[in-house]
C-alpha cells in the first residue's frame, strides 16, 4: 500500500473521532508549545538584555572605588585631577567619566522632588550616550557653577508644577538654587551602570562635592579601545589608583564580562527549560501510546478483516504507526503555533521586540514526530501480531 | 478437473492446559475447480477450523495442504497474506465490512493491498458493484445499508481480486430467509455462469441442499461426502 494512502486513511480515521483525537494530542500539544514558548521566550529575553549594550557599546569598563574601612584616615578619596590622570596609565583608555552619586533634599517651587544628584563631567554625555531634549549638557566650563541638567523623570515631575520651558528655571538642592540648563531625553536603563540619569539632577562634579561632605568620586566609567585587553587594562588602572589611594578597594566590571555571563546563564536556562519541556513531551507521548493501545483493542475486528483480505503484518504495523505519527505531528504543529503565540504574548507584555526563531519550532516539530514514532511503535507492533482467527471470531 | 484445494491427513490440535483438543482428525479433501461445495456440521464439529485452514488463517498441526498446486505449510505470514489476497475471497456471516469506509472503498481494499492504483481499483470496484446490482449504493457506509446489501458488498470484495476460491462462512446466517436465498442465488449464479469455485460452510439444510456437493463434518472427521 502506498504511503500517501496510509496518511489519507490515518487522517480520515483520526477525524472520525475528533474529541478523542484532540484529547490524545493534548499532551504532545502542550509539551511542544511549552518547549517552543520557553526556548523562544528565553532567547527573546537574552536578546533584550543584550540590546541595552548595543545602544551603549560593549567597550565599557567601570570601576567602583570603596573606602577601606580599616583605613579611615583617608576619608577624602582622590580628587578629580588624580582620577582623570589615570589616562596616562594606558593608551587604551579613550574616555573617562567619573561621577559622584548623592541624595540630598530637592524641591521645586516648594514641592519635594524625588531624585538623586549625579556629579558628572562633560565626558559623561558621550560615555553614557545621554541625548538632550533641550538645552545643553554640563560643560567643562561649568566648574563649581550651580547649573544642572534634569533627567526625563525629573522633568515629568516638575511639569506638574509649572508649565513652559524648564530651561533657566531654578531648582532648590540642599538649600542652594540651581539653574536648569538642559533636559535629557529618556535614557535606556542598563544593568552595567548603577546611576540612573532619568531620575537625577546632573550637576558639575566639583559642585556636587560642595553639596555634601560624603560626595566622593566613587565610580568611574571608562570607554576603552575596543581591541583592548580588559584584564591588562584593569590591572594598569588598579595599580595606578592603588598607588594614589592605598586605602581603597577597587571593583571592576566590564560590559564584555557581563555579556558573557548573561549568555552563559541563558544557556543553562535554555537547557533547563528544554528539559522541563521534554518531560511534558514524554508525558504527551505516553498519552499517544495509551490512545493508540485503546484504538488497537477497539479495531481488532478491522485488523482481522484486513489480514484476511491480504494485508501483510507490515501493512498493519505501518497503518497504526502512521496514525500515531499523524497524531503527534498534528499536536506538534498546533503546539509550535501555540508556542510561538505564547512567546509573542510574553514579548508584547514585556515590551520586548518579537522575532520568530527558527530553531525552537524546528526542535519542537522534530521531537514531537519522533515521540509519535517512539510511542506509536509498541501499539503498532502489538496490532500487527494479532491472530486473525481470534479477531474474527464471533462474539 | 484441476484440484484447487488438496488436503491430506490434516490434523489440528488445540492445546488448552493439560487437555489437548483434537479439532480435526486426519482430514482428506480435494476440491476441484468450478465446484460448489457445502461443508455442514453442528457447531463444534470442526467445520470452522477446517475453513480457517483452507483460508490460510490457521495452520494445521500436521498434514499437507496444497492450494492450486502450492504447498503452503512452509510459507511465512507475509507470503500467506499475498496468497490470501490473490487466491482466496472471504465472505463472513456478519459481513465484516469496515464501518468507516463506504461500499466502494470496502470493495477495492484487496486491490489496494495488491498495490493497484486508486483510479484503476475504483473502476474495477464499480464494475463489481454493478455486477452485484448495488452500484447506486457505492457511496453508502455499511451502517446505511441493509443486511442483504452489505453481504453483496462483501461478496463484491471477495470477488474483486478474481480469486481461485470463495470461502463463505455462514453467509446467510445473519439474513432473513428471503434475503438469504437471494445471496445463495448469487452464489449459484456465480458458480454456474463464471465457474467460480465456492465453499460454503453452513448448518442450514436448506442452503446445503442447493449445493452440488455436500461434505458433512462430525467430531473433526469427514463422515460423508455426497454429490447431489
Amino acid at each position: 500500500m502506498q504511503l500517501k494512502r496510509h496518511f489519507v486513511e490515518a487522517i480520515a480515521n483520526l477525524l472520525s473521532n475528533k474529541l478523542r483525537t484532540f484529547l490524545a494530542v493534548l499532551g504532545i500539544l502542550v509539551g511542544t508549545a511549552s518547549v517552543v514558548a520557553m526556548i523562544s521566550g528565553g532567547k527573546l529575553a537574552t536578546r533584550q538584555a543584550l540590546a541595552q549594550f548595543k545602544a551603549l557599546g560593549t567597550n565599557l569598563l567601570s570601576v567602583q572605588i570603596n573606602k577601606n574601612s580599616n583605613n579611615s584616615s583617608s576619608n577624602e578619596g582622590m580628587d578629580l585631577s588624580t582620577i582623570l590622570a589615570v589616562k596616562q596609565a594606558s593608551p587604551q583608555i579613550e574616555k573617562i567619566a567619573p561621577y559622584t552619586n548623592l541624595y540630598v533634599p530637592i524641591t521645586y517651587e516648594g514641592h519635594v522632588i524625588n531624585g538623586g544628584i549625579l556629579g558628572v563631567t562633560a565626558s559623561m554625555k558621550s560615555v553614557m550616550k545621554i541625548a538632550m531634549e533641550s538645552g545643553r549638557f554640563i560643560s567643562f566650563l561649568d566648574t563649581h557653577e550651580n547649573f544642572c541638567v534634569i533627567g526625563q523623570d525629573i522633568y515629568q515631575a516638575i511639569k506638574n508644577y509649572s508649565v513652559g520651558d524648564p530651561i533657566g528655571q531654578q531648582i532648590n538642592v540642599a538649600d542652594n538654587y540651581f539653574t536648569i540648563i538642559g533636559v535629557a531625553k529618556a535614557w535606556q536603563a542598563n544593568s552595567f551602570i548603577y546611576a540612573d540619569p532619568n531620575n537625577s539632577l546632573l550637576v558639575p562634579i566639583e559642585t556636587s562635592k560642595l553639596l555634601s561632605k560624603y560626595a566622593n568620586i566613587d565610580s568611574v566609567i571608562f570607554r576603552v579601545n575596543s581591541n583592548a585587553d580588559i584584564d591588562t587594562l584593569q590591572n594598569q588602572i588598579k595599580n595606578y589608583y592603588s598607588s594614589m589611594d592605598p586605602g581603597a578597594d577597587f571593583y571592576f566590571q566590564s560590559a564584555k564580562e557581563i555579556i558573557a555571563s548573561m549568555q552563559k546563564q541563558q544557556e543553562i536556562l535554555t537547557v533547563f527549560l528544554g528539559f522541563i519541556g521534554s518531560i511534558s513531551l514524554l508525558v504527551g507521548g505516553i498519552g499517544v501510546m495509551n490512545i493508540m493501545l485503546v484504538s488497537v483493542t477497539e479495531r481488532r475486528r478491522e485488523i482481522g478483516i484486513r489480514l484476511a483480505i491480504g494485508a501483510k503484518r507490515k501493512d498493519i504495523r505501518i497503518m497504526f504507526l502512521i496514525e500515531a505519527v499523524v497524531l503527534s505531528l498534528f499536536g506538534g504543529i498546533v503546539g509550535v503555533i501555540l508556542g510561538i503565540l505564547i512567546s509573542f504574548i510574553i514579548a508584547e507584555a514585556k515590551h520586548w521586540g518579537f522575532t520568530i526563531f527558527l530553531l525552537p519550532p524546528l526542535i519542537g516539530f522534530c521531537v514531537s514526530s519522533l515521540a509519535g514514532i517512539f510511542f506509536g511503535y509498541y501499539p503498532a507492533y502489538k496490532a500487527s501480531k494479532l491472530d486473525p482467527i481470534e479477531t474474527l471470531r464471533m462474539e | 478437473m484441476l484440484p484447487i484445494i488438496n488436503l491430506s491427513n490434516i490434523v489440528k490440535i488445540y492445546k488448552s492446559g493439560s487437555d489437548d483438543l483434537l479439532a480435526l482428525n486426519h482430514i482428506n479433501l480435494i476440491v476441484s475447480k468450478g465446484e460448489l461445495t457445502a461443508i455442514i456440521g453442528e457447531s463444534g464439529s470442526g467445520k470452522s477450523t477446517l475453513l480457517n485452514i483452507i483460508g490460510l488463517l490457521d495452520k494445521p498441526s500436521s498434514g499437507i495442504y496444497q492450494l492450486s498446486g502450492i504447498a503452503v505449510d512452509e510459507l511465512s505470514d507475509d507470503e500467506l497474506s499475498v496468497i490470501r489476497n490473490q487466491k482466496i475471497g472471504f465472505v463472513f456471516q456478519s459481513f465484516f465490512l469496515l464501518p468507516r469506509l463506504n461500499a466502494l472503498q470496502n470493495v477495492i481494499m484487496p486491490l489496494i493491498y495488491r498495490g493497484v492504483h486508486d483510479k484503476e481499483a475504483k473502476l474495477c470496484g464499480m464494475a463489481m458493484l454493478e455486477k452485484m446490482g448495488i452500484e447506486q449504493l457505492w457511496h453508502h457506509k455499511p451502517s446505511q445499508m441493509s443486511g442483504g446489501q452489505q453481504q453483496r458488498v462483501a461478496l463484491a470484495r471477495a470477488l474483486i481480486g478474481e480469486p481461485e476460491v470463495i470461502l463463505a462462512d455462514e453467509p446467510t446466517g445473519s439474513l432473513d430467509s428471503k434475503t438469504g436465498q437471494e445471496v445463495m442465488d448469487l452464489f449459484i449464479e456465480l458458480n454456474n455462469h463464471d465457474r467460480n469455485t465456492i465453499i460454503v460452510v453452513t448448518h442450514d439444510q436448506h442452503i446445503s441442499q442447493q449445493c452440488r456437493r455436500v461434505v458433512r463434518v462430525h467430531d473433526g472427521s469427514i463422515v460423508s461426502d455426497e454429490v447431489n
